[in-house]
C-alpha cells in the first residue's frame, strides 16, 4: 500500500463544503472558548478596565461551566475537522513556494496549538498532570496562538470557504432531490484537484448529511454524558464527567484536600486564631468569637475552573463586619491568606465591590454543619461569582487595604 | 446567502481580498501576543515540557490517528454496503472521541486525589457509551437504507472492492 494523494480521497466527507461546515463549528467553539477562558483569565488576573462584581452569583458558573463543556466537546469536532481535511495532509508537491510554506507553516501551528489546548485542557479537568508546565501560564498563552492562527487560516482560505458555505445550502438541496448540482456552485468554491475527482453518483448528498449528522450526534452526545457537573438536573447522565456535583463530604465537590495543603494540624489546632489587620489595628479572633458576631447565611454557588459547580447553603461572618473591626470603610478591599504555605492560591484579594456584597461570607458551616476539613475547616471564603480557586480555605489572615483603582 | 460562486479563474473579489488581509495581520498579531506571553511569563524551564506537548499531539495525530483512519477509510469502508458507510463513519467518529475522553477518564480515576474525582467506576459507563455508539451506527445503517431508492436491492450488493482512502 502506497502513501496516499490529495486526489486518492474520493469519499464526499471530504468535500470543501462538509470541511467548511465543520471548521464553522469547530471555529464557533473556539471564540466561546477563547471568551470564556478570557473572562475565567481576569478574574484570577484583574485589569482596571475590566472589572467583574458579585453580581449576577450564576455569571462564573456559567462561563466556565460553558468553557469545559465546550472544551469537552471540541474533541469529536477537531476529530471531525482533521478527517474531513486529511486530503490535504497528503498534498504533492509538499511545498510549492514560499507562500503555500507559510500557509502550511500556519495549519501546522494551528493545529498544534489547538491539540494542545484540548487535550492539555481534558486531561486537566480531570486532576492528570503528566506534565512539568504551569498550565494556567500555558493554557492561556496557548489560546492566544490557536485564536491567532483560527484567523491567519480563515484569512488564507477565505475565498474557498465563503464559496463553499454560499453554495453548499442549495446546492446540497438539489443533489438531494437528486437534480444535478449548478456547475457554477459546485465547481467553484475549491481549489483544482481538491474534489475534482468526487465520484458522480456516489451517494454524496446522503454521505454528506451523514457524516455531518453523525459529528452533530457526537457532539452533542459528549456535551450530554458531560455537562451533567455543572447542570445538577442532568448530573445522572454526567458518566464521562470528572465530578458529580453532589458527590462530596457534605454533599459538595472537593479539589484541594487538607492533607495535599498540608494544612491538617494548623487547621485543627484548638490554638487557631483568625489575625484581622486593619488600619485601626490588628485583632485575634477565636471560632468561637467568630461564632458569637452572629452569623449570616448565603446560598452561594462553588463554581471551579475544572468546569464543575454547585449551589451550597454557607453560614458565616459577613466579610465587610469583620473589615469594620478593624477600621474599615465598606470601600476597601480585603486580602485572605490561607494556612497554606505556598501554592498559587494560598491567598487572594477580595475587591471592595465583593467586600460590600451582603453574600461575601467568611463561612464557619456548610450545609448546616460545621465545614468540613476539606472544605476549608476552620474558616474560608464563599464570595458569589467568583473562581473556585479564590474562594481560599483554611483562612488565617484577612488584611484590609486601599481599594485598587478598579 | 444563495447565488453562484465567484469563478476561481477571476479570483477572489476586492472585497474578500480586503478581509483576507484584515485577517491574517489581525491573527498574526494575536500569535505574536500569545507567543510574548509565553515568553515573559512561562518560565525557561518549563518551555521543553510546553514545546513536547506541543509538538506531541501532532506527532501522534500523524503517526497513530491519520494512519488508522486512512487505512480504515481504504480496507474497510469499500467492503461493507454503502448503506453502512455513513454510519460506520460516525461511529468511527464517535468511537475516537470516546477513545480519547476515555483515556482521561481513566488516567484520572487511577489517580484521583480524592474520592470526590470521578466518583463513581467509569468502566460500566464506558461500555454502555460503547453499547450506545453500536446501535447508534445499526440504526443510520436502517434510516440510511430506508431513505434510499431501491434500498433493499442496495443493501445486498456488497461491492467488495478495494481502493483508495475513503
Amino acid at each position: 500500500m502506497t502513501v496516499p494523494r490529495t486526489a486518492d480521497f474520493r469519499s464526499p466527507v471530504h468535500d470543501p463544503r462538509v470541511v467548511a461546515r465543520v471548521g464553522a463549528l469547530l471555529g464557533g467553539a473556539v471564540l466561546v472558548l477563547f471568551t470564556t477562558g478570557l473572562v475565567s483569565h481576569l478574574h484570577q488576573d484583574p485589569v482596571s478596565w475590566w472589572a467583574f462584581g458579585p453580581a449576577p452569583s450564576w455569571a462564573y458558573r456559567l462561563t466556565q461551566g460553558v468553557h469545559v463543556t465546550v472544551g469537552f466537546a471540541c474533541v469529536p469536532l477537531l476529530l471531525a475537522k482533521l478527517y474531513a481535511a486529511y486530503p490535504r495532509l497528503f498534498e504533492r508537491p509538499a511545498l510549492r513556494g514560499w507562500r503555500h510554506a507559510v500557509e502550511r507553516a500556519s495549519v501546522a501551528v494551528l493545529v498544534a496549538a489547538t491539540t494542545f489546548q484540548v487535550v492539555t485542557g481534558v486531561l486537566n479537568a480531570f486532576q492528570v498532570y503528566p506534565w512539568r508546565f504551569s498550565f494556567v501560564a500555558v493554557h492561556y498563552a496557548a489560546a492566544w496562538v490557536v485564536a491567532g492562527s483560527v484567523l491567519v487560516h480563515v484569512g488564507v482560505k477565505l475565498p474557498t470557504i465563503a464559496g463553499a458555505l454560499r453554495s453548499s445550502v442549495d446546492d446540497l438541496r438539489r443533489e438531494e432531490r437528486g437534480e444535478p448540482p449548478r456547475v457554477a456552485a459546485s465547481a467553484a468554491p475549491w481549489p483544482a484537484g481538491d474534489g475534482a475527482s468526487i465520484p458522480a453518483g456516489d451517494d454524496g448528498a446522503s454521505t454528506r448529511r451523514g457524516f455531518l449528522a453523525a459529528v452533530a450526534a457526537t457532539t452533542l452526545g459528549v456535551v450530554a454524558l458531560t455537562v451533567g457537573q455543572t447542570v445538577r438536573p442532568l448530573a445522572p447522565l454526567a458518566v464521562l464527567a470528572p465530578r458529580d456535583p453532589g458527590v462530596g463530604p457534605q454533599g459538595l465537590p472537593v479539589n484541594k484536600t487538607a492533607h495535599a495543603a498540608g494544612v491538617e494540624q494548623a487547621a485543627t489546632d484548638p490554638g487557631w486564631r483568625l489575625e484581622l489587620v486593619g488600619p485601626g489595628g490588628t485583632r485575634r479572633l477565636a471560632r468561637q468569637d467568630l461564632l458569637a458576631l452572629g452569623l449570616a447565611t448565603a446560598v452561594v454557588p462553588i463554581a471551579c475552573v475544572e468546569g464543575w459547580s454547585a449551589t451550597a447553603t454557607w453560614d458565616g461572618v459577613r466579610v465587610r463586619d469583620l473589615a469594620r473591626l478593624v477600621g474599615g470603610t465598606g470601600a476597601d478591599d480585603v486580602r485572605v491568606e490561607s494556612l497554606q504555605a505556598g501554592g498559587s492560591y494560598r491567598e487572594s484579594l477580595l475587591p471592595a465591590a465583593y467586600v460590600a456584597a451582603d453574600d461575601t461570607l467568611l463561612a464557619l458551616r456548610l450545609a448546616g454543619e460545621d465545614l468540613d476539613l476539606d472544605h476549608g475547616y476552620p474558616a474560608r471564603v464563599v464570595a458569589p461569582n467568583r473562581p473556585g480557586v479564590l474562594q481560599t480555605k483554611w483562612v488565617t489572615r484577612m488584611t484590609v487595604e486601599p481599594a485598587r483603582a478598579a | 446567502m444563495s447565488g453562484p460562486a465567484p469563478s476561481p479563474s477571476r479570483g477572489p473579489s476586492p472585497a474578500v481580498r480586503r478581509w483576507r488581509r484584515v485577517l491574517v495581520v489581525a491573527g498574526g498579531a494575536l500569535l505574536a501576543f500569545g507567543a510574548w506571553t509565553a515568553w515573559s511569563t512561562v518560565p525557561q524551564g518549563q518551555w521543553t515540557s510546553a514545546l513536547l506537548w506541543l509538538a506531541g499531539g501532532v506527532v501522534v495525530h500523524d503517526a497513530v490517528l491519520a494512519p488508522l483512519a486512512v487505512v480504515t477509510g481504504a480496507l474497510v469502508l469499500p467492503r461493507v454496503p454503502p448503506t453502512w458507510r455513513a454510519p460506520l463513519r460516525g461511529g468511527l467518529l464517535a468511537a475516537g472521541a470516546l477513545a480519547l475522553l476515555s483515556v482521561a477518564v481513566l488516567a484520572g480515576a487511577a489517580g484521583r486525589r480524592h474520592w470526590s474525582v470521578l466518583p463513581h467506576d467509569p468502566l460500566p459507563a464506558i461500555a454502555t457509551a460503547v453499547l450506545v455508539i453500536g446501535v447508534g451506527v445499526v440504526v443510520g445503517a436502517f434510516l440510511s437504507a430506508g431513505r434510499e431508492p431501491g434500498g433493499a436491492r442496495r443493501r445486498s450488493a456488497r461491492r467488495r472492492t478495494t481502493g483508495p482512502p475513503r
